[in-house]
């Protein structure tokens, strides 16, 4: 059985014409000249002076030239590899196919036993991430719950662990922010890689790391992301721009601070790396208006700003990753399916390299794995309709037609013996009649689903790491508690 | 106001190749194969036309010159007429409308979530809600008048809709030539004139085929009566793959697209100036179960090949759109009809047909309807796009801004925050508020929406002489129909 399911998603509608897309790079252009982004690392700071990049020390500002920036962008590849434990489950992000990643990076988890919400742990995370060894519809996996039970020097470190020793796919390490981790996360994934040339050859891990809107990243990031690159990682840049509120109040102004951010952060590594590989990762939302509140829904305006993005991302010939689900709605209702289903439809026809965010509730603040697994199911429902179906006189059953004719029924036929198994069988939506379902006491999507995660934690087992390195990267993990003075 | 979808950039699901296949399979049928019609004197006028018939068997085929002829033959734009004109729309590719669907012979109580047998009361109530609703541009019956003698019951059924709803009605249950006859009047009654029906017919109808390909005489009948009085009367089919046709998408889409140009190719080659629009509601069935599917990968697949396949004949369509399977308004719900929704936008369907349908267009529920015409603004709003003039791109704003601050008090959020879409259905509480509410379904909103409707909604009245002759019409054809097949 296939261990990754992906998509060709090769349709394509442009929520915005090629005009506006040009505007929108050209305010960014505009901006990044004049007001420039704050960097908030003077290391990073002094390397871009030195190349050249208008830089004031005094506040930390950086002034990119347009000239300078399409120079730059110019240098980012086209795609990258991103390589697993399991090398079957290797990616070419960016080389055509669409992968489905878990969400990240709740606090909150649903108990799966309970119901209730509550604060995530490090098992959380481990549990999750044989949920994501065992799901085809997943290919890779982010760090989707925090490990709030472990100390938060070594966080990101007791976060790869559960990750390695739960699934053998590409890991996304988003939750690293300070140079600290990032060394320490680095030293475990070239023990895992058998030294920091097989890592570089073949990184086991992305990264990615986040502005703060508007315009600034901080001296942590920017110094994670310099070690990360150092080592040979590919680096992308995300925002998550809320409008009206970390941006304006408008859709085509939440692009263009989106696009300047992560734009900005392209620049940065480009500049220190020539060629590096990175990827754009943009998930800008809005407020409620009405009480101000920040719940994220997906709206009209979300789904706009998520296609837009898209659209400049392949302006850049960037890969790109896409919030798709990421509902604001708090259980696995009407809302969560449909919001997640809209923007999950929106990414298969303005498709990301990357479709992160299976699991989360309620605006990314809950982690679910009932809604991880439905998410799934949203993917794999895409996948199957976007890959096209036979048209030949044998397939369409032209012999069967004439056979049958008017008036009869196909239900005997060998045709339809032969090809009645090629159709998409849901795991969780509700097909029983209505009489069947009523017997049952109602069961809804998520009963099913959460059957299913139990049957996949009591059975599943992840290929385990070889003899001795789970020993090897604990030790790791815990030098780094010892040493947080960094942070 | 009715809000519209734009049709921009529709997405074609088929190569050319695979149409232009499904299209000479579908010749190939009703050249070699045939349909059923059962019809003595619509075959002989068919005979006449050159068609080749057997009168016994009640089989026609149709040499592919015919059909090509029919299909050469059509209006470039659909009057959808209303007897208040504010609600009249034409359909001419640019932007597609909503239907409250039907017609499910079971009706989910708004109080109880039970479905029990509909009457014409509740066919009544659910009219007047489509007809408050500003996403609904047309109306089908949406359940079935089940307590009124059954050969008037469509007389009754277009006299409930024409008396709770001044937009546009869509008659689907007139299966005679009489009965086609009397609803004729009774649209006269209001229009003044034969003629002012003909220039904006205020109602339009269709026929169904049974898979595979069949059609019963008294419907084909009544379409000529329709076509006759310049009434739009389309074809509808809905083949169940693996059960009224082939078990592949392939063999499906050939049985629904011959039945639908078989249909047409009768009445426009009878009534030559026939308005008339390609209907489909392909679905599959379940193996497990055996209830059709309605949301799966190969549903959506139709509902983009069908309208695909109308756009390239140059017919209108009406496509099903919605219907879950769902038997509640669920996260399963929500799926189906966001992604279902989203294929027909994108597929460029001219009409949606399917607000409010639960558990495959078996039950009609009034909150469905009022959700589903909450998806479709959605999708609406998501279809216009985004203005990108200098304001909305909001450059100098972000540079006021500048690096590390906020948006909120900004004169260009005061300005602007409204202009987003603030979903009145989905739940957007904080979680503390959520709780204290007593964790309320997001539904529950709609449902609340919908009993205000029925209970404080009043159409616009008919002039009480209309009023009188309907109800003459409806009596005097009850004599003719019910009457005297009692004596």
């Amino acid at each position: 059985m296939e261990r990754i399911r992906s998509a060709n998603f090769k349709q394509r509608y442009e929520v915005a014409p090629p005009e506006t897309i040009e505007k929108i790079h050209m305010a960014t252009l505009r901006i990044l000249e004049r007001t420039g982004v704050h960097v908030g690392s003077e290391r990073v700071l002094k390397r871009l002076a030195d190349a050249g990049v208008k830089v004031d020390l005094t506040d930390n500002r950086a002034r990119f030239a347009p000239e300078f920036v399409e120079e730059k962008l110019a240098l980012t590849p086209s795609h990258f590899l991103a390589a697993a434990r399991d090398e079957t489950c290797d990616l070419d992000i960016g080389g055509g196919r669409s992968y489905l990643a878990t969400d990240g990076c709740p606090a909150d988890v649903f108990d799966l036993d309970t119901g209730e919400r509550r604060r995530t742990t490090k098992e959380d995370l481990h549990k999750l991430m044989i949920l994501a060894d065992a799901m085809p519809e997943i290919g890779l996996v982010w760090t989707a719950m925090a490990a709030n039970d472990v100390p938060i020097s070594n966080r990101p470190l007791h976060e790869l662990l559960a990750k390695l020793t739960g699934t053998t796919k590409h890991i996304q390490q988003n939750s690293t922010y300070s140079e600290h981790g990032a060394r320490g996360v680095l030293e475990m994934a070239k023990v895992v890689a058998g030294g920091a040339g097989e890592l570089r050859r073949r990184p086991l891990l992305t990264n990615f790391q986040v502005c703060l809107s508007p315009l600034s990243w901080e001296e942590g990031h920017l110094d994670a992301m310099t070690t990360f690159a150092d080592a040979g990682i590919p680096v992308g840049f995300c925002c998550m721009d809320l409008a009206m509120a970390s941006a304006p109040a408008s859709v085509a102004g939440t692009i263009v601070l989106a696009n300047t951010e992560i734009v900005s952060g392209m620049v940065i590594l480009e500049t220190l790396y020539p060629g590096h590989a990175t990827f754009y990762v943009a998930f800008p939302t809005s407020i409620d208006a009405r009480d101000g509140n920040m719940e994220a829904g997906w709206g009209p305006e979300e789904l706009l700003m998520q296609g837009a993005c898209q659209q400049l991302a392949r302006r850049y010939g960037v890969p790109v990753t896409v919030g798709v689900g990421g509902t604001g709605a708090k259980v696995q209702n009407w809302q969560a399916g449909l919001q997640n289903a809209l923007s999950a439809f929106l990414a298969s026809i303005q498709p990301g390299d990357i479709l992160s965010d299976a699991g989360t509730l309620y605006s990314s603040l809950i982690y679910s794995f009932e809604s991880f697994m439905l998410d799934a199911e949203i993917f794999g429902l895409l996948c199957d309709m976007w890959e096209g179906y036979d048209f030949s006189a044998e397939t369409a059953g032209m012999k069967d037609i004439s056979e049958v004719g008017p008036g009869n029924h196909f239900l005997g036929q060998q045709h339809t013996r032969d090809h009645m198994r090629d159709f998409w069988m849901p795991k969780f939506f509700n097909r029983a009649t209505w009489e069947d379902w009523g017997a049952q006491g109602r069961p809804t999507p998520q009963d099913a689903a959460r059957e299913k995660v139990r049957e996949i934690l009591s059975t599943h087992e992840t290929e385990p790491l070889p003899d001795g390195m789970d020993e090897e990267l604990q030790n790791i993990v815990a030098a780094y508690e010892l040493s947080d003075e960094d942070d | 106001m009715i809000r519209s979808i734009s049709l921009r950039d529709p997405i074609d699901v088929l190569t050319p190749e695979q149409l232009t296949r499904v299209h000479e399979m579908s010749l190939d049928v009703l050249e070699n194969t045939g349909m059923k019609l059962t019809s003595p004197s619509v075959l002989k006028r068919l005979r006449v036309a050159g068609a080749k018939i057997d009168v016994d068997e009640e089989r026609v085929w149709f040499p592919p010159p015919m059909v090509e002829a029919a299909l050469g033959n059509m209006q470039p734009e659909l009057v959808m007429g209303a007897r208040n004109p504010k609600n009249t729309f034409v359909l001419d590719g640019t932007r597609g409308y909503l239907g409250v669907d039907g017609c499910a012979a079971e009706i989910l109580d708004i109080d109880t979530d039970d479905k029990r047998p509909s009457t014409k009361k509740d066919l009544g109530d659910v009219t007047r809600l489509g007809d408050a609703l500003d996403e609904i541009g047309y109306i089908w019956q949406p359940v079935a008048a089940r307590d009124v003698p059954v050969p008037v019951q469509p007389l009754h059924e277009t006299e409930a809709g024409l008396r709770n709803t001044s937009k546009h009605l869509m008659q689907m249950t007139s299966v005679t030539a009489d009965q086609a006859r009397g609803i004729v009047e009774i649209a006269t009654a209001i229009t003044g004139s034969v003629e002012q029906l003909r220039k904006e017919p205020i109602i339009s109808a269709f026929q169904c085929s049974i898979s595979p390909l069949v059609y019963d005489g008294g419907p084909v009948e009544a379409a000529i009566v329709y076509g006759e009085a310049g009434v739009p009367c389309g074809f509808m089919v809905m083949p169940i793959t693996a059960a009224t046709a082939p078990a592949t998408v392939a063999g499906t889409l050939v049985i629904s697209n011959t039945e639908v140009i078989g249909g047409i190719t009768i009445l426009k080659t009878l009534v030559p100036d026939a308005p008339t629009f390609y209907g489909s509601c392909a679905t599959c069935m379940d193996m497990r179960s055996g209830v059709a599917t309605c949301g799966g990968p190969e549903d959506i697949f139709y509902q983009m090949a069908n309208a695909q396949l109308a756009r390239h004949y140059g017919v209108k369509s009406i496509i099903g759109t919605f219907a879950t399977g769902s038997k509640l308004y669920d996260w399963q719900g929500g799926v189906e009809n966001a992604i279902s929704g989203m294929a027909s936008c994108l597929g460029g369907a001219d009409m949606f047909s399917g607000a409010g349908l639960l558990y495959a267009a078996r039950v009609l529920s009034p909150v469905e309807m009022v959700l589903d015409a909450e998806t479709f603004g959605i999708i609406s709003r998501f279809k216009d796009g985004f203005a990108s003039e200098p304001e909305d791109l909001a450059v100098e704003v972000i540079e006021a801004v500048g690096p590390g601050s906020h948006f909120l008090g900004t004169d260009h959020t005061r300005e602007h925050f409204r202009d987003f879409y603030q979903s009145p259905i989905f739940d957007r509480d904080p979680w503390d508020v959520w709780e204290e509410k007593g964790r309320p379904d997001p539904t529950a909103t709609a449902k609340q929406k919908a009993k205000d409707i029925l209970a404080n909604h009043e159409p616009e009245p008919l002039a009480d002489d209309v009023s009188k002759e309907i109800d003459d019409i409806v009596a005097r054809y009850t004599k003719l129909l019910v009457d005297e097949e009692d004596d």
